[in-house]
């Protein structure tokens, strides 16, 4: 972890690389902007997943339903009830962040396993009630006619590069608001959580409010994404949430692309999401895709594609040694 | 000292990931392009792969007899496939990478997860005409830009009515997918009607593609003495459901409300125990060919003669859908989507002979109704020895 003084330059470096993602989906046609939009909007969810896996430590397998929660309120206030999106948008987040830090008071009662167990129970039933409540969800038949998030006049631009653009602002905002997190004290403590719960606790931490705020920071997070996914489709369906579809997903986007990074699950969301749409993997073997992945991933990169990048960078930078009948380099000091 | 080297190779990483998508397609002149969606791949490529093979066929067909005449020129057919996977998100950017190759005439879906999915899209883009030929999910259609040569569900579930009233079975245990879109959102309907008929309900339960232990539902159903067990789905699971019912000594009817290739069905269970089991669903290729109609052999046959096996059940519905396009093209003698929707709207069923599957005219003699929807009424079957065959409800 950095120090508190390279947030201003992340962010800076955050909004370089926005800009610059922002500009070259402008020059994208209607398919590859879709693409964009999916893989950045599965990069908000992994992003803020990883807040909550990465550094804090925890596998929850409710973020499929919370994702799911999180575009049924869009779907429901926008169609049913006339609220704009960018209304929408910011309750369909804190309806999703409450209902994640009630899932959370319920699931911080165990610990490891138990934990990943009764969050895929809740993610279970998540899923369950969005086929259940038919009259609300539309049941297996979806929902339909979800209103498009309302365009200003000022941009002119195609409402499917929009939604590119709109998806890319939203990681943006998720990248800053993650750092910010991991920088604060509450950052902190997630991570000796993480490391040692015993001794966080020994230590005074005060574990109970960091975890539910890492729970809440990622449900909200997912709820919006869910919420862009809902308007820029106009319609969802039930097996949009699943736990083995999005829940599972999910966990490995994190661990292909490395846990305790806030970079490597973007990759992971590029590689696993934006990647395979882009090359057309063949269904009949994503899920083996994903397994081979974890396995490949969990047994000889535990650390995700971002330690790899980061040990090839490393070694990219070490300065050749001189050869021992060279001239040694004059080292000058400059200050 | 500020650490940057992570944010930079975020940018890197990011760079690298969108630069290959920079890219589109392009057409070859004299040449109409019609985009089709169909599950390739995935759990529903045994119904999708056969659609995807009629319409390349017919394509062929068209080329060699000279191609489409429009407006005094001819064109030829060139098919642009897209996999769905029978996903909506993959099936909207299916679609969406067909519109940006500037294809404007569609054919598909086949899941009816994907249909509503796809719907939006196609009725706010007025260069794009949709000719649905798989998804038997209700209010797909709007009769502008967006047709269906398929049945709806409500025309499957004629054929179950007309089933339960010829044998007068007087009770039904009812087993439904419960993320089949079509059929679950006709299940009130359909028992309001068996209802009407004085059939009693004995249960209705649900199951989930991809199931393959049904025996605590059978074994409730068992109890509730129901003459008649009727399984609306996929074949896979219909099959399982079939024989382990018979395993728990389930004497009574079974009814099948799905589109079941033999081949598929065979894996799951014998010959022997679909014996006598009645399908409701409009006639399939095959039904055609027992029939004796020689579009239906012809087309069999040149199914077989390219692809060494049989054609699917829904191939004859895809091949059709390019002769419907190709008859719309040059009745409205333009390319232009507007024009070709009106022609479209206005074919008449005798201005396609072509087409195997036998559609019921409109009052008028038009293809379509005005929301768009053909008139195309489940019939039912029954399996004798490997396969269906037409039924003889009198018998």
């Amino acid at each position: 972890m950095t120090g508190s003084n390279s947030f201003p330059r992340t962010v800076i470096a955050a909004s370089a690389v926005f800009i610059a993602s922002c500009a070259v989906a402008l020059q994208l046609n209607d398919y590859y902007l879709y693409v964009v939009t999916i893989g950045a909007i599965f990069a908000v969810l992994a992003v803020s997943f990883d807040v909550l896996l990465g550094y804090t430590g925890y596998l929850s397998l409710a973020h499929g339903a919370l994702y799911g929660l999180g575009a049924y309120s869009c779907a429901v206030l926008t169609a049913n009830h006339g609220f704009g999106f960018w209304t929408a948008l910011p309750i369909a987040g804190l309806i999703t962040g409450a209902v994640g830090a009630i899932v959370a008071l319920l699931s911080f009662r165990t610990r490891g396993l138990y934990f990943a167990v009764l969050t895929l129970g809740i993610g279970l039933i998540g899923h369950q009630l969005f086929l259940v409540f038919d009259e609300v969800t539309g049941g297996v038949g979806g929902f339909v006619g979800i209103p498009g998030p309302e365009q200003p006049d000022w941009l002119r631009v195609s409402p499917t590069a929009y939604s590119a653009l709109l998806a890319l602002g939203l990681l943006w905002v998720t990248f800053v608001a993650a750092a910010a997190f991991v920088r604060s004290k509450l950052g902190a403590a997630c991570l000796a959580i993480r490391e040692d719960i015993t001794l966080a606790r020994a230590l005074g931490i005060r574990v109970a409010g960091a975890r539910l705020a890492a729970f809440t920071f990622s449900a909200v997070f997912a709820g919006l994404a869910g919420a862009l996914f809902a308007s820029m489709s106009n319609f969802i369906a039930p097996e949009s949430f699943t736990v083995l579809g999005t829940g599972f997903q999910l966990v490995a986007l994190v661990v292909v692309g490395g846990m305790g990074t806030l970079w490597g699950p973007i990759v992971g969301a590029i590689l696993l999401t934006a990647l395979p749409e882009a090359l057309r993997v063949a269904a009949t073997y994503s899920l083996l895709a994903y397994g081979v992945l974890l396995l490949v991933f969990v047994i000889f990169a535990p650390k995700g594609i971002a330690s790899l990048l980061k040990a090839a960078l490393k070694s990219f930078r070490k300065a050749p040694r001189p050869a021992p009948d060279a001239t040694p380099l004059r080292r000058e000091v400059t200050s | 000292m500020v650490n940057l080297r992570p944010s930079l190779a975020t940018c890197l990483i990011l760079g690298l990931g969108i630069l290959p998508m920079i890219g589109g397609g392009a057409k070859a002149a004299d040449e109409i392009v019609i985009g089709e969606i169909h599950p390739i791949t995935g759990p529903a490529t045994f119904y999708g792969l056969p659609e995807s093979r009629g319409v390349q066929l017919a394509a062929e067909h068209i080329n060699k007899a000279g191609g489409v005449k429009v407006g005094g020129k001819e064109y030829q057919i060139r098919i642009a496939t897209e996999d769905d996977q029978a996903s909506p998100t993959v099936g909207v950017a299916a679609l969406r990478k067909l519109v940006s190759a500037d294809v404007r005439f569609i054919i598909g879906p086949l899941a009816s997860g994907v249909a509503p999915a796809l719907k939006p899209i196609v009725e706010r883009n007025d260069k794009l005409t949709q000719l649905i030929d798989g998804t038997i999910a209700e209010n797909m259609t709007n009769g502008k830009n967006i047709f269906r040569n398929q049945a709806t569900v409500g025309g499957y579930n004629v054929a179950v009515a007309e089933l339960f009233k010829a044998k007068k079975y007087p009770s039904v245990a009812m087993m439904t997918d419960r993320f089949h879109a079509g059929f679950m959102n006709s299940q009130k309907d359909l028992a309001g009607n068996l209802k009407e008929l004085g059939v009693s309900i004995a249960s209705e339960d649900y199951y989930k593609l991809g199931d393959t232990d049904f025996s605590a539902a059978l074994t409730n159903l068992r109890g509730r003495n129901a003459e008649v067990l009727l399984i609306r789905g996929y074949p896979a699971e219909g099959a399982l459901i079939t024989k382990q019912a018979r395993q728990l000594g389930f004497t009574g009817q079974v009814v099948w409300e799905m589109v079941s290739p033999p081949s598929t069905v065979l894996k799951n269970i014998t010959a022997a125990e679909m014996e006598g089991v009645y399908n409701c669903i409009p006639p399939t290729t095959e039904d055609y060919v027992k029939l004796g109609d020689e579009k239906a052999i012809a087309l069999d046959k040149a199914y077989r003669a390219k692809h060494n096996e049989g054609p699917g059940e829904l191939t004859a519905l895809s091949h059709d859908a390019v002769y419907i396009f190709k008859a719309a093209f040059e009745k409205a003698g333009s390319l232009d989507n507007a024009a070709v929707n009106k022609a479209m709207a206005a074919l008449m069923v005798s201005d396609i002979p072509e087409l195997v599957t036998r559609y019921t005219p409109q009052p008028d003699g038009r293809l379509f109704a005005a929301d768009g929807q053909v008139d195309l009424r489940g019939e039912v079957s029954v399996w004798r020895g490997e396969a269906w065959e037409p039924a003889r409800l009198t018998d």
